[in-house]
């Protein structure tokens, strides 16, 4: 039995009510959706929050999901909505990174180390307003395209150009202001 | 380098950064079971409130047919003999 076969098998039998089923759809691809909600926080305890709420939400939409799509790209819609959804309660609430924490990361071995690079990447991002930090947050990290996002996220390919031009010209004045160039040495 | 090359350097790094651990199966599955609602409770609710309002109904009804007079009891009315 493949994969599409499995998801499909336990997929009718979580609708008949098996959660034995649904939680082996969780087990499947826990790993792969916390990955995507570690892009949008740097707080583990939060991220296991998120996760949950994924699978929730899946749960209570699970009726409505197709099968002309693999289960993982229809869970990934699910998770960036939750995680768009995170950013704008937390832009509500002011809550800002602070960019001061580049020197913590660059204690951890500067951005040539994966986590490291992440941290920084996150932090600047998350100057950026929810919707232009979304499509550059999944430009970067997860290396979609335009037409990739404009899908998942149900917006025009017009509109995500428009996000991507708008937190690049963004991202190119705060690397300017606080001279990160000379900071992570891309000036060499 | 220039600082949107730069970036992308740093998302190149920052991909490779492997995500913490989770274990929400358990938390996610008595989410669910919270959140899904008892399908005896609002038939319930619904039987008790067609019974109490068919409870009214019977009651005002049958007092109504008890009070009752014959219908064609108008019609014979004014022939009643007035004894005087």
């Amino acid at each position: 039995m493949g994969l599409y076969d499995e998801d499909r098998a336990d997929i009718q039998a979580s609708l008949a009510g098996d959660g034995g089923a649904y939680e082996r759809l969780i087990k499947r691809y826990e790993a792969r959706v916390a990955a995507q909600m570690w892009r949008f926080t740097r707080d583990p305890a939060v991220c296991e929050d998120l996760v949950q709420d994924v699978f929730v939400e899946a749960y209570s939409s699970l009726a409505t999901y197709r099968g002309d799509a693999p289960f993982l790209h229809w869970l990934k819609r699910i998770a960036t909505r939750v995680g768009y959804r995170h950013w704008k309660k937390k832009s509500r609430e002011k809550l800002l990174v602070p960019l001061e924490n580049l020197d913590e990361a660059e204690s951890r071995g500067g951005p040539q180390q994966p986590s490291a690079a992440a941290d920084i990447l996150h932090h600047l991002l998350s100057r950026l307003r929810p919707a232009d930090r979304l499509v550059m947050t999944l430009i970067y990290f997860e290396g979609s395209s335009t037409e990739e996002i404009a899908a998942r996220m149900g917006w025009s390919r017009g509109r995500v150009k428009m996000h991507a031009y708008r937190a690049r010209k963004k991202l190119r004045e705060i690397a300017e202001r606080e001279n990160l160039a000379e900071e992570l040495g891309w000036t060499r | 380098m220039d600082t949107l090359k730069g970036l992308e350097e740093l998302a190149r790094q920052a991909r490779m950064e492997e995500a913490p651990a989770t274990n929400v199966s358990s938390r996610v599955l008595i989410r669910i079971m919270e959140r899904r609602p008892s399908p005896i409770l609002p038939l319930s609710l619904f039987a008790a409130a067609s019974a109490a309002a068919a409870a009214l109904v019977l009651f005002f009804g049958l007092s109504s047919w008890l009070s009752l007079s014959d219908p064609m009891r108008e019609l014979f009315a004014p022939l009643e003999m007035v004894v005087l």
